[in-house]
């Protein structure tokens, strides 16, 4: 019997503005763990709405979306939960909250799953080193560079170890120098802890980087 | 909270402005209805000169002001052995240019209204003469002297005496007796009220049945319960109340409008918690908490500048009938006030934040 897949989409199409604009048209798509997937396409091209789909951020109009075998949207499903244990969110813009600390920005990502502030302050705090940050964990992200701020981002998302990580642009806004070292911080967090990443880039370095690379042009791949 | 202190002091000058709102708002509402009350303490020290068990008015007056005792009642009264002492008092309003509402007593002589009021200065009032007794604190606040006059109807008063008493309200106003009162001002009765002390070992429950009964044009209140009868005292508290609800009102509109523009701004950041596993109602507690964080802070401080406006305006006002009196409760109703401030002016913010689509917010400019 072959392995679930980590993430699994069935003909999941999405459209915008009353169906004149179709975001997805039919996508089926399978990510088996511990696999790295770039998606690549030109603007438009809907990757932003299938990261959002694959997040459940986005409601698909038709089709299903399964997490570990598991239907999303069904009747009774957390997506609270799934947000914050299945999946981690990396934007290209970090969205960090600029007023709190480095620390105070993943245990976000604690709240309301980890009831013990000591517990939660332990494992932002250990992240944070794992990524290099030890000595800027207590300094407010409005301070941190742009290589700082997306390792905290990346800490954030993985926090909760949730086992699939969603990228949009992770070095998008990074110099290459920074984008190169998160990049490298990436595939070996999938090499050694099995984690499975979706990623979107328009970068080919960061595509060639990823195990497979699926092409989206006008909502379907090609 | 720390979390929403951090939020709200990323635009400090907003937020200030929200939460001097909810001060201001909180604190008129404390001092005017401290102010309010103070109105009534005054007037009950009405019901408990010369400390009676028992006060007699006209029945169903909206101030002791319209209350007329008959004569023959009071004959009947100071007849009866249940009775061990009837005190009276009648009062004119003789406006004097520093305070409007300066009270001239007519008090029984030698009753005990009038046996509290020690001289310390002069003499008491010669019968047939236009002669008043002032008190001590009046004396000090319209800086009239020893044969100083004052203003009232029908030709000045001279100042014949200063006395001293404990009941605030003689002590800030003037006296003479009874009957000089109904001279000098025949307009108004010989007694107003009636302050009655039973004899020991009497019924008074009893006695006030029968008195009631004989007298249907009358009634008897309990000296502490005195102001309960007068309605325009509660009406007093009710626009007190509707005043600083007018202050409220824009408090609530200044807490929404920060909390809204807060919400606005953060879009991209509240559209980020839900995508990172936030639940709706973690994010609508968070934007309540800011709500309420303001209004605590917000009301914390009204309470105090409420305290401290009530005496200033007493102060500035220096009236004798006007004190404040600032209650434990009038203080919970002002904290109460707050916390409901920071709610209404957060719940709609708060509710819009947990109701944004998080793809539509991480999109959002």
């Amino acid at each position: 019997m072959s392995e679930v897949p980590q993430l699994e989409l069935r003909g999941v199409a999405k459209s915008y503005e009353g169906g004149r604009v179709r975001a997805l048209r039919g996508v089926d798509l399978v990510v088996a763990r511990g696999e790295s997937l770039a998606i690549v396409g030109p603007s438009g091209s809907g990757k932003s709405t299938l990261l959002a789909v694959l997040g459940t951020l986005e409601r698909p109009d038709a089709g299903e979306v399964l997490l570990a075998g598991r239907s999303v949207w069904s009747a009774g499903s957390d997506l609270a939960a799934v947000r914050a244990l299945e999946l981690g969110f990396v934007f290209q813009l970090y969205n960090l909250v600029p007023v709190l600390s480095a620390r105070e920005n993943v245990e976000l990502a604690l709240h309301g799953r980890v009831a013990a502030r000591a517990e939660r302050r332990r494992r932002a705090l250990d992240w944070l080193e794992r990524l290099g940050l030890g000595d800027r964990a207590e300094a407010r992200a409005s301070v941190l560079s742009g290589g700082e701020r997306q390792r905290v981002a990346l800490a954030r998302a993985l926090v909760n170890d949730p086992p699939l990580l969603l990228a949009d642009e992770p070095t998008g806004a990074l110099d290459r120098a920074s984008g190169q070292h998160l990049l490298a911080e990436l595939r070996q967090l999938v090499r050694e802890r099995g984690k499975t990443l979706v990623l979107v880039t328009h970068d080919p370095a960061v595509a060639e980087a990823c195990d497979r690379r699926a092409r989206l042009v006008d909502g379907a791949f090609a | 909270m720390s979390l929403a202190l951090r939020n709200l002091s990323r635009r400090p000058l907003r937020s200030s402005l929200a939460l001097c709102g909810v001060a201001i708002g909180v604190a008129a509402y404390v001092a005017l209805v401290s102010i309010a009350d103070g109105f009534v303490v005054t007037l009950t020290r009405i019901g408990q000169l010369g400390q009676p068990d028992l006060v007699v008015q006209t029945r169903g007056v909206v101030d002791p002001i319209l209350s007329a005792i008959p004569e023959p009642v009071l004959i009947e009264l100071r007849a009866d052995p249940a009775l061990a002492e009837v005190d009276t008092y009648a009062t004119h309003v003789a406006r004097q240019r520093a305070q409007p509402f300066f009270l001239v007593f007519g008090l029984a002589a030698g009753g005990a209204s009038w046996r509290s009021c020690r001289i310390e200065e002069g003499a008491a009032p010669r019968t047939g003469e236009r002669e008043v007794l002032i008190g001590r604190l009046a004396a000090e606040r319209l800086e009239v002297a020893l044969g100083g006059e004052l203003e009232a109807s029908g030709g000045a008063l001279r100042v014949c005496g200063i006395f001293s008493s404990t009941n605030a309200l003689l002590a800030g106003s003037a006296v003479t007796t009874a009957e000089q009162h109904h001279a000098l001002f025949p307009d108004r009765p010989l007694a107003q009220l009636a302050f009655l002390h039973f004899a020991p070992q009497i019924d008074r429950r009893a006695w006030r049945a029968r008195f009631e009964e004989r007298h249907a044009t009358l009634q008897t209140l309990e000296p502490s319960r005195f102001t309960d009868a007068y309605p325009e005292l509660d009406l007093g508290r009710q626009l007190a109340r509707a005043v600083s609800w007018i202050a409220c009102l824009a408090a609530a509109i200044g807490v929404l409008n920060t909390m809204m523009m807060n919400v606005l701004e953060r879009t991209r950041e509240i559209g980020t918690l839900l995508a990172i596993g936030w639940t709706r109602a973690r994010v609508l507690r968070m934007i309540l908490a800011e709500g309420l964080v303001l209004a605590l802070l917000g009301g914390a401080a009204g309470l105090a500048l409420g305290a401290l406006g009530a005496q200033i305006t007493v102060a500035w006002l220096d009236w004798v009938l006007v004190t404040a009196q600032l209650r434990t409760r009038t203080l919970l109703e002002g904290g109460a006030l707050a916390l409901v401030l920071g709610v209404l002016g957060s719940l709609v913010p708060a509710l819009r934040a947990a109701r944004l689509a998080p793809s539509e917010a991480l999109r959002y400019e």
